[in-house]
């Protein structure tokens, strides 16, 4: 069983993937995802990690958790004047990505609880249909941001109603940007495609933070939770690999080897992922109900620019004005309800609306933001040592348009829906 | 009851704050005033292709005025039209053999684009013919720019003028007050008189928009004004120092500019020191800018610019920055799905052949710029222009033979960084 579940961990983790658009996530947990995310104040699983670190000090024994969310993104855009022009449609290839979860968490002594959270609180990827003539593609054909964090926790009970968490938040991440390289033609005073350039680095570039946490049980059925995690910047190192596209013309092709190196090049990135805080609130007032209620900020504008650097090759480098990204600190809604039915079985349901953090300016193919209303429902199934939760949540993305003002000129509308499947199973000993 | 009408008025004037004005009842008459630049001179020469895609032929068609009657010339055009002979082994830029006809002579009315080449602001408001040129072809004796514009009654006037009262300096390569540069004085005495008239005799929204900084344009920066190793591309340095050219008033330094015509002299080695394998023979006159000059025609411009600013301001009329336009592009460039344009010779995709007008590239983002801002100004939704074609759409067949492969020429020019066999026609 420990050697399926390492191998699966495994698997798990090298696959880890996630969605476009706003590329945070914050389905750790099934069970929190049953109640659409607000488990601030409840922090009664391990996924505790993630969602607020003092919620493992209320834990009994020794505590497994895993699991993953197997999310199936949907986006077009429809394209609007003057570029790429009313009546152009495009759309993603369908995708399947499963962000993990893997806690564990034990006991020393009493009030003292330590853990091991294995996440992925960001991940984005975008390809699109036809890339070769993709109207997008001098901007992004294809994007992957793969992110996990690994995160030691600690966390103790001060008193009996209430604990503070901590966690050390390590972070190692891979990025893989594609695009095709435009020329302007001057024998036929067209653009022409002349190279595509691939920007990746491998799974093991890394950066840390932090993550802190309180949990208190004001009364018997009512609970307030308070997390805080800390910004985590990510130098990216890898390789830019340049392969040249023929633009027919013998002449400028020849032009354009001299030009650009082609091959393989070293290549920089820069990411800071925004810092994130949580206050909710939850009630069991209710006989058989538990009911929460979140608001979480996320300090979007550490994403304010996406540095690209050639080190071999700075006439390549981007202007700073394209690297510039417009987003915004952004705070979201979230409540959940659960119906106890027995001791073993529960049904849970929740909504979300996550505001967009990006300003038109930089909603793009590469990440197409939008204001999402999530709906979700979900169960759970006690069967004594073991128990699962399971939850599905529909993501609606409202229509958004670049309102003409994309930086990169590439103006439209976008259509997103996805659907996010959650498994988790838990086992107590 | 009070209570419904006061609903019902604020029905009717939400009514007025919310819906845009509906251009196509209100605009029906389009009518453009101007120079080269509105009459879609390009590539040196005034022809049917390039006058179909002329910023005002293109907002006509956005408005959805179907009967916008230009002063059109058959191929090759008038003059004809430059073509690339060839990019390599020397770039050669020439006018197609031939001339081309009026197509549009005896349309019995006045053109609804009146602009007319080489016009600057005294001719716009005065000149009726000159002798067989081109007032002559388009005003046809039927008037001045200004009155024929007014006998259209338009709805909607683009008056863009006051290029040539700085440009025909650059390209004489002379600042002679009163002769290549227009006084200010006068300038200003002039497009009053415009203003007036048009305000005073037409009921039209009229649309301004002033003049760009010549430094912004390729016919100026195309050519640099010391020596390129065609190899690595990097300037030739002799014990520390870049090798300028030589200028009438000896050798050239950082701030003098050198014209494109300035290629076929330095083809012959002509401003190219003996020491660096030239003839020590300076470049003639009219092919230098020199600091002073450069700042002469910078300041002139600036004045016009300023007065431009404050009579737009005046008169509620609504003014096009191109000059800020162009200044961005050549700074920062103008991203187009991803594509970045930017002022560079050839490559840079907004200028045409000629190195001082628009491309049909350049000509269709003047016209969402002019459409924006009429929208903005008057409340209309005028849609912008697609501009997907003029991406892709292949405009231009170089008319080569065969290309041997070697490179090193183009690769300079292409860059912007040798003249040495860069010959171009003299665009004057």
């Amino acid at each position: 069983m420990r050697k399926f579940l390492l191998s699966l961990s495994i698997w798990i983790l090298v696959s880890a993937l996630a969605m476009g658009a706003g590329f945070q996530l914050f389905e750790a947990g099934s069970k929190a995802t049953g109640f659409a995310g607000a488990f601030t104040a409840q922090a009664s699983d391990p996924s505790s990690i993630f969602y607020n670190p003092a919620g493992i000090a209320f834990l009994d024994g020794y505590q497994f958790y895993l699991g993953a969310t197997f999310i199936t993104p949907k986006s077009s855009f429809e394209g609007e004047n003057p570029y790429p022009g009313v009546g152009v449609k495009e759309e993603q290839e369908p995708m399947l990505f499963y962000p993990p979860g893997i806690y564990f968490v034990m006991p020393i002594g009493e009030k003292l609880r330590v853990g091991l959270g294995i996440f992925s609180p960001f991940g984005l990827a975008t390809k699109w249909k036809n890339k070769d003539t993709f109207t997008g593609r001098f901007v992004s054909q294809y994007a992957d941001l793969k992110h996990i964090a690994i995160n030691p926790a600690v966390a103790y009970r001060v008193t009996d109603n209430l604990a503070v968490g901590v966690t050390f938040d390590y972070r190692i991440s891979s990025v893989a940007l594609e695009r095709n390289v435009p020329l302007f033609d001057p024998f036929t005073f067209t653009v022409k495609d002349i190279a595509h350039l691939k920007l990746s680095s491998k799974f093991k570039n890394s950066g840390f933070g932090f993550s802190v946490g309180a949990l208190w049980k004001v009364k018997e059925n009512y609970n307030i939770g308070l997390s805080y995690r800390h910004k985590v910047e990510i130098d990216y190192d890898g390789e830019a690999e340049f392969t040249q596209i023929s633009t027919g013309n013998p002449v400028l092709d020849q032009l354009v080897k001299l030009s650009i190196p082609f091959g393989k090049t070293p290549g920089k990135a820069t990411i800071v992922y925004p810092g994130m805080a949580s206050l909710g609130f939850s009630t069991t007032a209710l006989k058989n109900w538990t009911f929460e209620v979140d608001l979480n900020w996320t300090q979007w504008s550490t994403y304010n620019k996406l540095p690209i650097e050639f080190t071999e090759h700075p006439e390549l480098n981007p202007s700073e004005e394209s690297m510039k990204k417009y987003y915004e600190d952004v705070f979201s809604v979230r409540a959940g309800a659960e119906r106890k039915f027995s001791e073993k079985f529960a049904l849970r349901f929740g909504y979300v609306f996550d505001k967009s953090p990006s300003l038109p300016e930089s909603v793009s193919p590469m990440l197409p933001d939008a204001n999402r209303h999530g709906a979700t429902i979900g169960f759970s199934y006690d069967f004594g040592k073991f128990y699962i939760d399971v939850a599905n949540m529909f993501l609606f993305f409202e229509k958004r348009s670049t309102e003409g003002k994309n930086t990169e000129g590439y103006n439209g509308t976008y259509k997103t829906f996805a659907n996010l499947f959650g498994i988790h199973i838990g086992y107590k000993f | 009851m009070k209570r419904i009408f006061s609903i019902f008025l604020i029905l009717i004037f939400s009514t007025f704050l919310f819906s845009a004005k509906d251009y196509k009842a209100e605009i029906k008459k389009y009518v453009a005033l101007g120079d080269s630049i509105s009459a879609g001179y390009q590539d040196g020469g005034l022809v049917i292709d390039y006058q179909n895609e002329s910023f005002p032929k293109l907002i006509s068609l956005q408005l959805g005025i179907s009967d916008f009657q230009q002063p059109l010339i058959s191929q090759p055009g008038i003059p004809p039209i430059l073509v690339i002979k060839s990019l390599y082994p020397s770039i050669v830029i020439v006018p197609k053999p031939g001339m081309g006809v009026p197509l549009n002579l005896t349309l019995p009315r006045p053109y609804d684009n009146l602009a007319v080449p080489g016009a600057n602001t005294y001719n716009l408001l005065s000149t009726v013919t000159d002798g067989g040129g081109m007032h002559d072809l388009i005003l046809r004796g039927l008037g001045t720019q200004l009155q024929q514009c007014i006998s259209l009654k338009p709805d909607l006037i683009t008056l863009w003028i006051g290029n040539n009262d700085v440009l025909k300096a650059v390209l004489a390569g002379r600042v002679i007050d009163g002769v290549t540069l227009t006084p200010f004085s006068s300038f200003q005495s002039y497009y009053t008189q415009i203003i007036t008239a048009l305000k005073g005799n037409t009921s039209a929204k009229i649309v301004i928009a002033n003049i760009p900084d010549v430094t912004s344009i390729p016919y100026v920066t195309a050519l640099p004004i010391y020596l390129v190793d065609p190899l690595t591309r990097k300037p030739i340095i002799v014990g520390g120092n870049l090798v300028y050219l030589i200028g009438p008033k000896g050798q050239l330094s950082p701030g003098d500019y050198i014209t494109l015509p300035a290629s076929n002299y330095l083809a012959q080695g002509i401003g190219i020191p003996k020491s660096a394998g030239g003839t020590g023979i300076p470049l003639p006159d009219e092919v230098v800018l020199d600091k002073d000059e450069v700042s002469a025609i910078k300041a002139r411009t600036q004045q016009f610019n300023d007065f431009l600013k404050s009579i737009s301001t005046t008169n509620n009329i609504p003014i096009l920055d191109v000059n800020s336009l162009l200044q961005k592009a050549t700074k920062e460039g103008i991203v187009i799905g991803g594509v970045k344009f930017t002022t560079a010779f050839l490559t840079g995709g907004i200028f045409s052949l000629d190195g001082v007008h628009p491309s049909s590239l350049g000509h269709a983002i003047l016209t969402n710029e002019f459409i924006k801002l009429i929208n903005q100004t008057y409340d209309y939704e005028i849609p912008l222009l697609n501009l997907y074609d003029f991406l892709h759409k292949e405009r231009k067949k170089t008319q080569s033979e065969s290309f041997t492969l070697d490179f090193s020429e183009l690769q300079k020019v292409i860059l912007g960084e040798s003249a040495k066999d860069l010959r171009i026609k003299d665009t004057k």
